[in-house]
């Protein structure tokens, strides 16, 4: 890991009043690579997008991004600095304008950051109208003449408008259909190759996430207890949360990890000690009262499990 | 790039290139298909155009008195019979449309605008939004009727004075109307994404909550226009409206009630435009809040 990193988030925490849905989350992405997170809904990988790009506040925390903290950033600053980091939503029905056309949807971002003349900005359009393989005919079109395919790439055109160093896509398929899934995820993977944007992936789809992904923490209840490369991660699963997600998904499981049993906690009574051990196959005394400490495990690889600590003894 | 790795597939297979999904009619389409809208258009612009076209219609002073003409029924000679001074009710009525016309566009434009600002503003601001509530409950909990009689005692009975009373009481329901709106809109996913990609406040205002909030806006304009225009003709009718030196349907109704069993007609004609008039306003406010909003359409 000697690239530099352009996005560095240290002890990120996010309460709303007694709900803690974010808890002292810590990752970084070196330039031009996608960091995946992962979790079930309610483990708080939404809210952790919001964060970063700080659409909601932060309790505690920084982010570092090109060198500045946005969390100190005043409106102004902040909202300037918006031009280099874009997001793209789950909903492609409710994250475009319905009364904006395809042509002032991706002039927007470039007139409100004030990018080029109005002859430039249409032209940037144009062409990035045509790098999401949406005819030019589509420009003065308006969102509901569309599907939800075709919308997820308006919103991906829109997200590219300013030529951003950071995406953050926040269930970028889930609502679309498997078929339209693959395109829209092959052509994420090929723009981001074409303009080398770092990318920031939240997914609860973990087939997708190992497509997309470079480096991927797994999201439990607020907290980060896995992360590592990817490859790490789906072969060498430490936690026995990311043990039981992998044993879950569809088609993968080799029949002998347990595979996760109940829902997850509410984040009002989070359990004492280790977050996971209610639905742990594995617990002991110690998850109870002790909370366990992220440790280096090798290869990039970290995991917070008390599990480690006996592998490390023996 | 190190993208391409040897656990994952270079390529997913996808789907085929969709086609444009087929549009909705425009809103100007439905409403020409909805025949109560329809109606109650045509009935506004012939309204609207009698009262703007008074001059060439109905030549002359609508107020010169001839005490020989008194009481004469409806007929060729006066379209609409003449009253106790011998005024011409045809007269009257076309040209104190202007004037009840002309006080229910100024106190709806007055009124909608404020209610649109301090709405936006209010959905938007929290702590202002505290003030400015308690204020609209202070002014809805105090009576109409008191506040423009209040404020014809100390200004005088004049045109001014019925607008300013009537923009004052009918800002508050409507000011409702709006900030319930915004607070709806706000939460859209739209204005998070506004958000993310930079678009400063005002603009948030102008481009994405004003335009999503512009139907029901509408629906609430007409239903106030017909109060304002109602609020006119009933103040004016008891006496704190404009004042007895204009004219008005409301005035116009002052007079009449004196004569109503001796000359019906001259009640009748300015209470059939007035009526006329606010119940196309209704049914106009009805049927495009049915043609905007189709979740609020009545079921059969």
């Amino acid at each position: 890991m000697t690239e530099q990193s352009i996005l560095s988030v240290t002890g990120l925490s996010k309460s709303f009043r007694a709900v803690k849905a974010v808890r002292d989350v810590s990752f970084s992405i070196p330039r031009g690579k996608t960091f995946g997170l992962v979790g079930e809904s309610g483990s708080g990988k939404s809210t952790t997008a919001r964060l970063v790009l700080r659409l909601v506040e932060p309790t505690t925390g920084s982010i570092s991004f090109r060198g500045r903290d946005l969390a100190e950033l005043a409106p102004r600053a902040l909202r300037a600095e918006r031009r280099h980091m874009q997001m793209i939503f789950q909903d492609p029905f409710g994250s475009l304008n319905p009364r904006m056309s395809v042509r002032e949807t991706l002039v927007e971002p470039q007139l409100v950051h004030d990018i080029g003349t109005p002859s430039d900005r249409l032209r940037t359009a144009e062409r990035l109208l045509a790098e999401v393989s949406l005819p030019r005919a589509a420009l003065d079109r308006f969102p509901h003449e569309f599907s939800g395919g075709q919308r997820q790439r308006i919103a991906i055109a829109r997200a590219l408008a300013t030529n951003p160093e950071l995406i953050v896509a926040d269930e970028p398929v889930s609502a679309l259909d498997v078929s339209v899934q693959a395109q829209v995820l092959n052509l994420m993977r090929d723009l981001q190759d074409r303009h080398g944007t770092t990318m920031l992936f939240i997914s609860h789809d973990l087939r997708v996430v190992q497509f997309m992904c470079d480096e991927i923490g797994v999201m439990y209840l607020g907290e980060i207890v896995e992360q590592g490369p990817r490859d790490r991660i789906y072969g060498a699963p430490a936690h026995p949360y990311t043990q039981a997600l992998l044993a879950s998904a569809p088609g993968k499981g080799s029949g002998q990890r347990a595979r996760l049993k109940g829902e997850i906690p509410s984040a009002h009574a989070v359990p004492s000690g280790c977050a996971f051990r209610t639905r742990c196959p594995h617990a002991f005394d110690r998850c109870v009262n002790e909370k366990p400490a992220m440790r280096d495990i090798g290869g990039g690889q970290k995991a917070a499990c008390h599990l480690l600590d006996k592998a490390e003894a023996a | 790039m190190s993208m391409t790795q040897a656990t994952s597939p270079d390529r997913l297979a996808g789907g085929d290139e969709e086609s444009f999904v087929t549009t909705n009619k425009p809103v100007w389409q439905r409403l020409v298909a909805n025949p109560t809208a329809m109606t109650s258009i045509i009935l506004l612009v012939v309204l609207a155009l009698s009262a703007v076209l008074a001059p060439l219609l109905a030549p002359g002073n609508p107020l010169k008195v001839s005490p020989a003409d008194r009481f004469i029924p409806p007929g060729a000679e006066h379209y609409f019979g003449t009253d106790n001074l011998g005024r011409d009710m045809f007269n009257m009525v076309l040209h104190g449309g202007r004037t009840s016309l002309f006080v229910g566009l100024v106190v709806t434009a007055i009124s909608m605008s404020v209610a649109v600002v301090l709405g936006a503003i209010s959905g938007f601001y929290r702590q202002v939004d505290m003030v400015l509530m308690r204020i609209v409950d202070g002014l809805m909990a105090f009576p109409g009727i008191v506040l423009a009689t209040a404020a014809a005692a100390i200004m005088g009975p004049s045109m001014s004075t019925v607008i300013t009373s009537l923009s004052i009481v009918l800002v508050a329901p409507s000011l409702r109307v709006v900030r319930g709106q915004v607070l709806v809109v706000r939460e859209l996913q739209m204005i998070e994404a506004a958000r993310s990609v930079g678009v400063p406040t005002l603009r948030l205002f102008t481009r994405y909550i004003l335009p999503a909030v512009s139907s029901p806006i509408l629906v609430q304009a007409s239903f106030i226009f017909s109060a304002a225009v109602l609020g006119e003709a009933g103040l004016s009718f008891i006496g704190v409206g404009i004042g007895p030196k204009e004219l008005s349907w409301g005035n116009a109704l002052t007079e009449a009630r004196n004569y109503i069993a001796q000359a019906p007609w001259i009640v009748l004609f300015p209470g059939l435009a007035l009526m006329l008039t606010i119940l196309a306003l209704n049914l106009l406010g009805d049927s495009l809040r049915d043609i905007l909003d189709p979740r609020l359409a009545r079921r059969r």
